[in-house]
């Protein structure tokens, strides 16, 4: 049993963690949940030994009555993944591409149990059969990269778990994936604990996902956990104030703009195909073609709000950047105020399609000052004479004062990145603005905060947005009208009411289904 | 960190001082014979000792830094001229374009770069400006290739997609975002390019391709002294000396330059 008892951990001088008890008995899930820099990820490295240099300790982490923190590093590499299991929020990096799946599940059993090649085998084959890779899809000599994400994070998982370890760490575990994988990976891992017994550390921000899987809940705040106790219970009572701010947060719907759409339509999507050609599988061949977007059409109204769902790898994102007029179509047309969109469109009209990334951290050039880079689209109009007023106009509008022109954008948060990103948007008066994954990566709290901003621009310039995410919950509180996409087509539109509650087609159902809830009565 | 860049700077500075300085001022005049006085030790006069000539070594060393400094400078200004926009290019464009560019580099890399440099001075005869030649032609492949595969990722960031929305067109975005963002990786390959280009530069003149006689040049110096390293060593000490310390100060300025002029390095620094 692994327990963590009056953990404090002091870096460069700072206490980041203050006396944390965490018990973490066999056969249960504790979420730890917060805001970002609240010492969710920190705990979790303190409990299996990874601190960054410079970190004083105080308190303990103990396993079988031994305080880990006083043990060598060379005890703890014996402990590490053996007892204590750990897997990451981005799949894509989690794993050597250079190494088949079976060779590094079996590695772990190689080195930390002395098993032979043969029997390593023929244990990893097990243990990814348990999580949900079996014959004959998934043979031990696939590599990485012929895996999608989810299937990656299985993998990851499966080497977690085997050395059945005491504790399984999951950091953010299913946040870089799309809901219905994010569903799966979490029945897994519930399996997981119910069958082996194992103890679940899972963090997140997710209050959802936290409802829907664990058996008690930490709330950590500053260093610190405000408040722990059985999940009913805390959602419930919610006793602390920083856990009845989070909860208003994540229930958060912004002041509707139901301002009614004009006739005309900003944009025009007819018949659009976009194809890739793919590598040939054998040398003679033909290249196998691969139709990312297949004969979708759609319109979006003056003003209006739509929102754009699907899985990934459904087009969704192809479709953007064609949109754009960053990619060319096969087949279709795509008009935006009337006139044709190509990648060779005239700036006049390039200026009125604008677009917010997901990434708050690439969407920046680093080296530049914020200033130049808010002012980046007037390339498109000609830069005014009062273009630095513009830009602190512009700033100004999403919260940001104007005395952060001069600075670089490491210096911001990822909120305040995203804010700065929506001002770049803004900044020409586009007609139509596209918010990819806009608001994923940031926190509950900060997400509200955007979204009331988004709602508020959106009302006071009458824009159309385009709003493309996988998470049904936040399309459901900013668009007017959903489109749901499959496999390259749109499979169902209509309303945001009519389509998420009374979804007709099996993917929209399915999405509706796999989106994590906390159960009405609990907040009421 | 910090104790790096300054002590770079130190070095590269008194490597630069003391050539420029040879210009209007040297102790002694190197083309001064004085038999004499030859294979003096480091003495209160001479403090570098003299050579086989009686030459003033201390003289010598600058004027050598004059030529080594000269072409190592021009060779990675070659290099970086017709390699960066090269590589950008091919990073940019991708297809065709991208396959000549990389193919040319591997043609010039298929040849051991000193057979070539040999090559090019025996057709064009020895000298300073041929051995500049043959060293920069051999820099362009390295920096364009460095810089293709350093700007290959930067392509594929939202920055540059917002760009694009923007209006810009690849060689605008070429030039604003990514070289800036290759500008820390290209000073340290600049760097090992102009100690590589001082080494260079006294290879040839080992071999008697580089500066002629009577322009003293550090590789001319070591190789004229190599039959007398067991009388006089100093004699091939010192100019030995004043390669490896401009080598390594370079090197240090190229990564303490890197450290400073990157925002977010800067932050964590200060």
């Amino acid at each position: 049993m692994i327990g963590v008892h009056g953990l404090s951990v002091r870096l460069h001088g700072r206490e980041v963690l203050s006396g944390i008890d965490l018990p973490l008995p066999p056969g249960t899930i504790t979420g730890l949940v917060g805001e970002s820099g609240s010492g969710k990820s920190m705990t979790a490295l303190a409990v299996i030994g990874l601190l960054p240099d410079g970190a004083r300790t105080a308190g303990a982490v103990t396993l079988d009555g031994q305080n880990l923190l006083d043990l060598p590093e060379t005890t703890l590499n014996g402990l590490r993944g053996r007892r204590i299991g750990m897997i990451f929020q981005e799949p894509m990096t989690a794993l050597n591409p250079l190494m088949t799946i079976g060779d590094q599940v079996a590695e772990v059993l190689v080195r930390h149990q002395g098993m032979d090649r043969a029997q390593a085998a023929a244990r990893a084959r097990e243990r990814l059969d348990r999580v949900g890779l079996p014959l004959p899809r998934f043979p031990l000599g696939l590599y990485p990269h012929q895996l999608s994400g989810g299937q990656r994070q299985r993998v990851a998982i499966a080497m977690a778990i085997a050395l059945a370890p005491d504790l399984l760490i999951a950091d953010e575990p299913t946040t870089a994936l799309d809901v219905t994988t994010q569903a799966q990976i979490l029945d897994l891992l519930r399996g997981l604990v119910r069958d082996e017994g194992m103890a679940l550390l899972l963090i997140t921000h997710d209050l959802a996902v936290v409802a829907g899987i664990a058996d008690r809940v930490a709330v950590m705040q500053a260093g610190r956990i405000v408040e722990h106790g059985p999940t009913e219970a805390l959602f419930r009572t919610r006793a602390h104030p920083y856990t009845r701010a989070l909860f208003a947060a994540a229930a958060h719907s912004p002041n509707p703009a139901r301002t009614a759409p004009a006739g005309t339509a900003i944009l025009r999507v007819t018949d659009a195909v976009r194809e890739y050609t793919l590598p040939r599988p054998t040398p003679l061949a033909p290249h196998p073609v691969l139709r990312a977007v297949d004969g979708v059409s759609l319109t979006i109204a003056d003003g209006e709000s739509v929102g754009l769902v699907g899985e990934s790898g459904c087009g969704k994102s192809t479709l953007t950047r064609a949109i754009l007029g960053l990619d060319r179509l096969q087949g279709g047309r795509i008009e935006l105020d009337g006139e044709a969109v190509t990648d060779r469109m005239p700036a006049r009209l390039r200026a009125k399609v604008q677009v917010v990334f997901q990434d708050p951290y690439g969407s920046f050039d680093p080296r530049w000052r914020v200033d130049r880079l808010v002012a980046e689209p007037f390339h498109l109009t000609g830069r005014p004479r009062d273009w630095r007023d513009r830009v602190a106009e512009a700033l100004a509008q999403v919260g940001i004062p104007p005395d952060a022109m001069r600075r670089h954008i490491h210096e911001f948060s990822g909120g305040q990145r995203q804010r700065i990103a929506i001002a770049r948007a803004l900044i020409v008066r586009p007609r139509l603005v596209v918010l990819d994954e806009a608001v994923s990566a940031l926190d509950v709290q900060v997400r509200a905060q955007v979204l009331d901003l988004l709602a508020d621009l959106r009302r006071r310039h009458g824009l159309a947005w385009l709003f493309i995410s996988h998470d049904l919950s936040v399309v459901r509180a900013i668009s007017d009208r959903v489109l749901v996409m499959d496999q390259g087509r749109i499979v169902e539109d209509g309303t945001t009411e009519q389509v998420l509650s009374a979804p007709r087609h099996g993917v929209t159902r399915r999405l509706v289904a796999a989106t994590p809830v906390i159960p009405a009565g609990w907040i009421a | 960190m910090r104790a790096g860049l300054v002590l770079g700077a130190v070095l590269t500075s008194v490597a630069v001082a003391a050539a420029l300085l040879s210009f209007v001022w040297t102790p002694f005049d190197v083309t001064g014979v004085s038999i004499a006085d030859k294979l003096r030790p480091p003495s209160a006069a001479h403090p570098f000792g003299t050579d086989h000539f009686g030459r003033d070594m201390l003289s010598m060393v600058m004027v050598g830094a004059r030529t080594s400094l000269a072409v190592a400078l021009v060779a990675v200004g070659i290099g970086v001229g017709a390699g960066v926009p090269l590589g950008l290019l091919a990073a940019a464009r991708g297809g065709w374009a991208d396959e000549v560019v990389m193919r040319g580099n591997d043609l010039v890399f298929a040849f051991p770069s000193l057979v070539i440099a040999i090559l090019i001075t025996a057709a064009f005869g020895p000298s300073a400006v041929n051995a500049i030649l043959a060293i920069g032609i051999f820099n362009i492949p390295v920096f364009a290739r460095v810089t293709r595969a350093a700007a290959l990722p930067i392509w594929t960031l939202d920055y540059i997609r917002a760009a694009q929305v923007a209006g810009k067109g690849r060689a605008r975005i070429s030039v604003e975002h990514v070289l800036p963002n290759l500008a820390s990786l290209l000073i340290v390959q600049g760097t090992i390019q102009f100690s590589l280009g001082i080494l260079a530069e006294a290879g040839l003149s080992y071999v008697g391709l580089g500066a002629q006689p009577p322009t003293p040049s550090w590789g001319r110096m070591l190789a004229e002294a190599q039959t007398m390293v067991t009388l006089a060593p100093h004699v091939a000490i010192v100019p030995g000396i004043a390669i490896v310390l401009t080598v390594l100060g370079l090197n240090l300025l190229g990564d303490g330059f890197r450290d400073a002029l990157d925002p977010r390095l800067k932050a964590r620094l200060a």
